[in-house]
Order: structure tokens, then sequence, then C-alpha cells
């Protein structure tokens, strides 16, 4: 074996007191792709900050090639060749694609930057990638999958010498769907032929064991294990990242592998339901935002943004799937159900009543909650306690005269982050300082806290979307009890081996449409898959 | 230095103190709830000279100068200060439906507002002082209340009644939710541009009662009065650690920015200290709480 290009040993890393890694070591190999796999909080962003230079650590060794070095700040890795790619994508919106991949060493020629130059160079980094991503269209107009390509072309394109020679990706198909996700691969499959290394670091176990060669694990901020993928599947994985034995096990129903559920009460009746693309409230940047979230997938699907004519019903006491491809419209479903998108057509009849919610408040009052897709961003208020964020939907069922009764509101936040086994030193802890699979469920508390004695409809968006195993099977369980105790559960996902696990009823959206409904013995991944993709 | 310390400890002087903070104390507490819903109101030095104006005239239009019939008198200080709650509830909901309804920035509305009140003020007056005020009404700025001046009672209820509303009632924590993620109330079923609006109408009424206070106790209406008065409330609320961003901070830390500045001058004038440099001396300290604050919150990241 060749030596390795990047070495870090005996990594420590402390925030104010408290471990975040202890005596990490990695070692990357040129031409390989590393996994990085681990829980929330385990370190892995730590240690990838560390190597990407935004991160000093408090002891430790970094040597590159044999060299030891010193990072101060992530310009210092860069010109040493190594470049993350952050969770968050960090492309300025308004400035054109090629401006964003030279960004910050634009070509001057007098002081003057050289417009020519740049252009080519910008040009030469997106040919190397072989993308057909337009250099002079706004960052903010560029599909998710090609802002994240964009990105790495912006690496690629370091300084105008190709010395790039690590590359660290912080779960980068996150954000992206399936399809998007498989081109991303293939990508970082050519680079690697390139003689690069790469760190890639992500939750989906899958999508290790498809695309990297040597895999690490951490858990507690420290290294429990690395090898080759080939000799830890999922099931040698998963009991190293969590520490104790979970069992892969199915949440559904007892009866939704046959056709027993069809006997269950309708909650939820809809019937051609039609969205424009206008949020209900100009005032809601949520709404704007969640919309613009759902739209951004690949702008080539024209209908991308609306609902046409969508028919459903959800029965109480069944957990129901809505899948599809990023911009099929789930979303939309979801926010036009709760008013936050203007319906232009259809009827929504809860229990035999015609309702038509005209923005979130109406929606809960006729107790359908929403949780929505970006935790961060549309529903928590992350320097705020966990009481405050669990509490936000039920204050004035708490209130006296519009006192909040504060004896009573931490009774019903103990209740529920005991119940969801949320992980916080004290219920007023920011929600910050949670891991995402915790700060979920906060999300979730808030709306089982609201929802006394219990909700007619929860929508979970992409409810375990950067939530770790353990945590995730916890939020399986909740929503589970949820529907047991007879609310009608649809879960919005894009992770279909969730669907299949969780969900035993599942509606297939494609292009705006609702294409098929799956029960029973059709509830199958193949028939689900193939109704989801455009034919 | 030890004649200075025996003033400044005295009760007289800690009186003045409280004394001098009354106005922008008051207008501090509702400041802090605009800058808690992630606003901001430039307007309310202006709004203060306005609502005065409106309520000096008011008095007179109610027949109630200080001359007057006392039954006349009691009904003018009556109608000054409705006329002057009024002209503040107006500015408020006028800048919260423009902010909240067609999602206009708060710094431009209100700065329009700002010109807009200060020249009103100086169209209602002429240009002159509105004098000659009933005495019910100079009471409300001149009087003594069990040995503490009415102002300091009236400043010392209304951060009382702030922190009340803000820390314990659903209104305030709506307030801290719209502030800290819009979109997050918005999704949780909190009606965001209600709470907006009441937030502004809610500082409006404290500008008019900051303008009944002022006027009440300079016993006339001066067109330019409160000139400046935007950025001395902001940097109270600023220095006592409400996050310009929103959703962070409380009117506690307001009463406390408030009283150290307030400390500060007086210190700075019984020392003697040239008031060009006490300009320059205030400003240096606002910006190391700023500073200090920022310091303490990387710390905490």
């Amino acid at each position: 074996m060749t030596a390795p290009v990047l070495s870090a040993a005996g990594i420590t890393v402390r925030y104010s007191g408290v471990p975040a890694l202890h005596d990490a070591g990695i070692d990357l190999y040129p031409g390989a792709i590393h996994a990085l796999a681990g829980e929330n909080g385990a370190g892995k962003s730590t240690l990838m900050r560390v190597l990407a230079g935004s991160r000093v650590p408090d002891s430790g060794a970094i040597t590159l090639a044999g060299e030891v070095m010193r990072f101060r700040t992530p310009r210092d890795a860069h010109r040493a060749g190594i470049r993350m790619i952050q969770q968050e994508l960090s492309l300025v919106p308004h400035l054109s694609a090629a401006d964003n991949i030279v960004l910050g060493a634009e070509p001057r020629r007098w002081g003057v930057i050289d417009r020519r130059a740049l252009r080519l160079r910008a040009a030469q980094a997106i040919a190397s990638l072989g993308v057909p991503i337009d250099a002079d269209a706004p960052a903010e107009r560029l599909s998710l999958a090609h802002r994240q390509l964009t990105e790495i072309a912006k690496a690629l394109a370091a300084d105008g010498t190709s010395n790039l020679r690590v590359l660290i990706l912080d779960e980068p198909t996150a954000i992206l769907s399936a399809h998007e996700a498989d081109a991303l691969h293939e990508h970082l499959r050519a680079l690697r032929a390139n003689g690069l290394a790469i760190l890639y670091c992500s939750h989906r176990l899958d999508e290790i064991e498809r695309l990297a060669d040597q895999v690490t694990v951490l858990r507690d901020g420290a290294c429990v294990a690395t090898g080759p993928v080939r000799e830890m599947p999922a099931r040698v994985l998963i009991p190293l990242m969590v520490g104790r034995p979970i069992e892969q096990k199915s949440w559904l129903n007892a009866d939704s592998t046959g056709p027993g559920s069809v006997d269950l009460p309708v909650t939820l009746a809809v019937e051609h339901l039609s969205t424009g693309a206008e949020t209900t409230a100009r005032a809601s940047s949520a709404a704007s935002r969640a919309h613009t979230a759902a739209r951004s997938g690949d702008p080539a699907i024209a209908s991308a943004g609306t609902v046409l004519d969508a028919s459903f019903v959800l029965r109480a006491g069944e957990i129901a799937g809505l899948i599809g491809l990023v911009g099929a419209g789930r979303t939309e479903v979801a926010l036009a159900l709760i008013g936050a998108l203007r319906r232009t057509g259809g009827t929504v009849t809860l229990r035999d009543v015609r309702i038509h919610p005209r923005w979130p408040r109406e929606a809960i009052r006729h107790g359908i909650g929403y949780i929505p897709e970006d935790r961060a961003a549309s529903a928590l208020i992350l320097h705020d306690s966990v009481r405050a964020n669990t509490t936000l939907a039920a204050l004035r069922s708490l209130a006296r005269w519009g006192v909040v009764r504060r004896a009573r509101e931490r009774d019903l936040t103990h209740r529920w982050a005991g119940a969801l086994r949320i992980k916080t030193r004290s219920i007023e802890t920011p929600v910050q300082h949670l891991s995402g699979g915790n700060q979920q469920k906060v999300v979730l508390a808030r709306w089982l806290a609201a929802g006394d004695p219990a909700l007619s409809v929860l929508i979970a968006d992409e409810p375990t979307r950067g939530v770790d195993v353990g945590a995730r099977a916890e939020i399986y369980g909740a929503l589970r009890d949820l529907a047991a105790k007879g609310t009608a559960v649809l879960v919005i996902t894009s992770d279909l081996s969730e669907a299949m696990a969780l969900c035993d009823r599942l509606l297939v959206m494609r292009e705006g449409r609702l294409v098929g409904e799956l029960a029973g013995r059709d509830r199958t991944p193949e028939r689900a898959a193939s109704l989801m993709v455009p034919s | 230095m030890s004649a200075f310390a025996g003033t400044f400890f005295s009760l007289g002087n800690l009186v003045n103190v409280a004394l001098s903070i009354a106005v922008i104390g008051i207008l501090g507490v509702g400041m802090t709830a605009v800058i808690l819903i992630g606003g901001i109101d430039l307007s309310v030095g202006s709004g203060v000279a306005l609502a005065g104006v409106v309520a000096a005239l008011a008095a007179h239009a109610a027949g109630g100068a200080a001359g007057g019939a006392a039954g006349g008198a009691a009904g003018g200080a009556a109608a000054a200060v409705a006329a002057a709650l009024a002209v503040g509830a107006i500015g408020g909901g006028i800048t919260g439906l423009a902010v909240s309804r067609l999602r206009a920035p708060a710094f431009l509305v209100t700065l329009a507002l700002l010109s807009i009140e200060r020249g009103l003020a100086f169209l209602f007056s002429s240009g002159q002082a509105v004098s000659d005020l009933p005495a019910g009404f100079d009471w409300l700025g001149q009087g003594i209340l069990l040995g503490v001046p009415v102002p300091v009672w009236l400043t010392a209820a209304c951060f009382g009644g702030g922190w009340f509303v803000l820390s314990r009632t659903v209104w305030g924590r709506w307030v801290y939710a719209l502030g800290g993620n819009e979109s997050a109330a918005w999704l949780a079923g909190i009606d965001t541009r209600a709470v907006a609006l009441g937030t502004y109408v809610a500082n409006g009424l404290l500008v008019g009662l900051a303008a009944v206070v002022l006027t009440a106790r300079l016993g006339a209406a001066v067109p330019n009065a409160g000139v400046g008065y935007e950025l001395d409330v902001i940097a109270a609320v600023v220095v006592g650690g409400t996050a310009l961003t929103g959703g962070r901070g409380n009117v506690l830390g307001t009463l406390a920015g408030a009283v150290c500045i307030g400390i500060l001058d007086n210190a700075l004038n019984l020392a003697n200290v040239d008031p060009y440099l006490q300009r320059v001396v205030v400003g240096v300290v606002i910006l190391l709480a700023v500073l200090g604050e920022r310091i303490r919150s990387r710390a905490r990241a």
C-alpha cells in the first residue's frame, strides 16, 4: 500500500472543557475514498474541521505527505491542497457559478479582475467534472445538486493550480435526491481515479457500502474502528457506532402487510387537491422558505412546486408514507394541508367536516400538526431552551388570563422529554447544544405537547434527516405510538428503506401528481422506485 | 474627589439620576420589545415631540389653560394625556402595519416617520413652544408622590409591566419566538403579524407616555424636543444585552443599560468633565459594552 497523503494522530479537541475528540487519528490515502461514520455528536464534524484547518486541535499532529503541518485557518489548509465542502453550501447566491468557483482567488491583471482568465479557469474546473453547469447562471438558480458540484469545482480550481490533494465532504447527499446522489458518486469515483484522497462523512450506511474503500467509525469522540469497507457491512458498523446492538426492526403495523388497514376509519380525505406556486401569506417567509427548499430540486421538472389533482385519504391509527423525488410536490401537499400554500382546487375533509385552513394557526386548531423538513430554519428557535421550544405551540393551553403557568409548563416539558428520551442536561439547555436527533425529538415533542389529548393528523417532513441511528429508532417508535393512539400520521421521506420500515401504506408522487398507492403485497421497494422515476 | 463622592452618593443625586433616565427608560421598554421581534424604531424622538405638541394643543382646546377653572383643568389634563397616547399609538400602528402586512423594512419605515413626525410637530406648533399647560398635567412631570418624583414612579411601572408581559405572558413568549425564528413561530400557529403589530402599537403608547412626562416636566411642548433620543434609547437597549438580531434580551438589561448611561452622564457632569469630551466617553463606553458582548458570545460558541 502507498503511503498516506494526510495523517492525523492523537487529535484532542475540547469545547469549553468538554472533550469533542479524544486521541483520534485517521490516515487518508491517495486514490481512495475514506468514509467517516458515527452518530450525531460522535465528533465527525470536529475531526473534519481539524483536518480542514477551521479548528485548531488542543493536541495532536497532522502530517501531509510526511511533513508536519500546523493549520491555523482554512486558508492554510487550502494552500496545502486540502478543501472541505460544508454541509450548508457556501456559495454567494447572486454571483454566477463562474464567479463562485474562483471566489477569493480571482485572476487579476494590474489589480483588475481578468474576466477572460476567470471564465477560462471556471470552465476548466467545470469541464474536469464533466457536468453541464451553466457558468453564467447565478448560484441561486442552480439545482442543489449543481450547487454541490459547483462547490467541488471551486475546490478543483483553487488558486489556479490543480494542487488539490484531499477533498473532505460533510454529508454531501443529505440534501440530494437518490438520483442526484448517484450522479455525485460517479464524479467522486472519477476524482478518486485521478489520485485524490477523499474523506466522506455520511449517515447513510448503504451509501458508504457502495462508495467507500475504507471506513472509520467514531464514537464519543474516539476512533473505535477503521478498516476496509468490504469487511465492515452495516451489521458490523451499527453496533460500533451506537455501542449497543440495535435490531434493524420493522415499525410496521401488524396487519399492514395484509389488506387490514383499509378497515381503519378515515380521518382526512383529500380530493382533487391542486396548488399554485403562491404562498398564503406574503408575510410568511416560512412558507416561501419551505417552498423554495422543496422547489430547489431539478429545475428541469416543469411542474415542480405545484400539486396537480391529488386525491388520497389518511386513516386513524396508520402511518402513511408520501414518497417521490425531490421536486415531486410532496412538501407542497403538506403545506397546502396546513394552509401555508394556497389551494387552487380540491377539497379537504376532516372527519366529515370540510376544512379550509388559511394559515397554520387554523390547521392547528383542527388538530393538524406539521414538522418541517428543515428543523433549524423552520422549526427550532436554536438559542432558546428545550422547554421554550417544546411548549411553543401549547402556550395558550398552559396559560390562565394570558399568563403562562410555569409549573405546568415545566411538567409538560418533563413529560415529553422523558417519553421521547431527549438527552439534555436540563430542560433549560438551549436546543443548539443538542445533537440533531435530540433536536428532532424536541420538534416532535412540541406537537405531542400541543396535541393534547391527541392530534388528528401529524405530517412529518423528512423526520430523520441528519438523525443518527439510535435516535432514529426512537423517533420511529414515537410516531408509531402516536398512530396507535389514533392520530393519522403522514411521513414524507426520500429514504425508501425508511418508507419500507415505517409506513403501512405508500403514496407515490411524480411531477406534482399522485401516481400510485401501494399497500399490502404491492408495497415493495421495486414498485415504489419504478413509480417515482419519470418514464 | 471626596466632595464628588459625597455629592454623587447623596439621595438627592440618585433621585436626579433616576429622573434623568425617566424618558429614555420608558422609551427603552418599548424599544426592547421592538428589537426583540427583530425590528427597530428610529422615530421615537420625533414621536415624543409630535405627541407632546398635540397633547399641549389638545389641553388648550379642552379649555384647560393654567388659569382656567378647576374642572376645565382636569379635563384639559385628561385630553392632553389621551391625545399623546393616541398620537403614539397611531405612529406605532402605521409602522406595525407597514412592517407586518407589507413586509416593509422597519428601519426605512421609521426613518421616514422620523422626518414626517418632526415636520408635523413644527407645523402644528408653528415652530413655537406651546406652554401654559394645566396644573394637573404638569404634575405628571413635576409632582412628588411619597417623596419620589412622579416620572420615576411611571418609569418603574413601565419596567415592571414590561418585564411581566415579556417574561410571563403568552404574548411575551410569542414576541421572543417571533424574533428568534419567524418561520418556526408561524408554523407553530402563532399569528406573527398580530404580534408584530401589537408590539409596535405598544411601543407607540410608550412613546406617548414618554411625551407626557417630558412635556409636563418642561411645562411646555417644544417641537424640537427629543432630537437624537432614538440613538440614546437603542444604546440603552443594546448595552443592556438585547441582541439587535432579535429573540434575545430583556427589559431588566435595558434598565441596567439606561442606569449605566445615566450614571455615567451624571458622574462626568459632577466631575466637571468637558461636555464635548463627555460625548466621547459615553460613546466609548457603549462601544466597549457591545464589543464585550461579542467577545463573550464568541467564547460561548
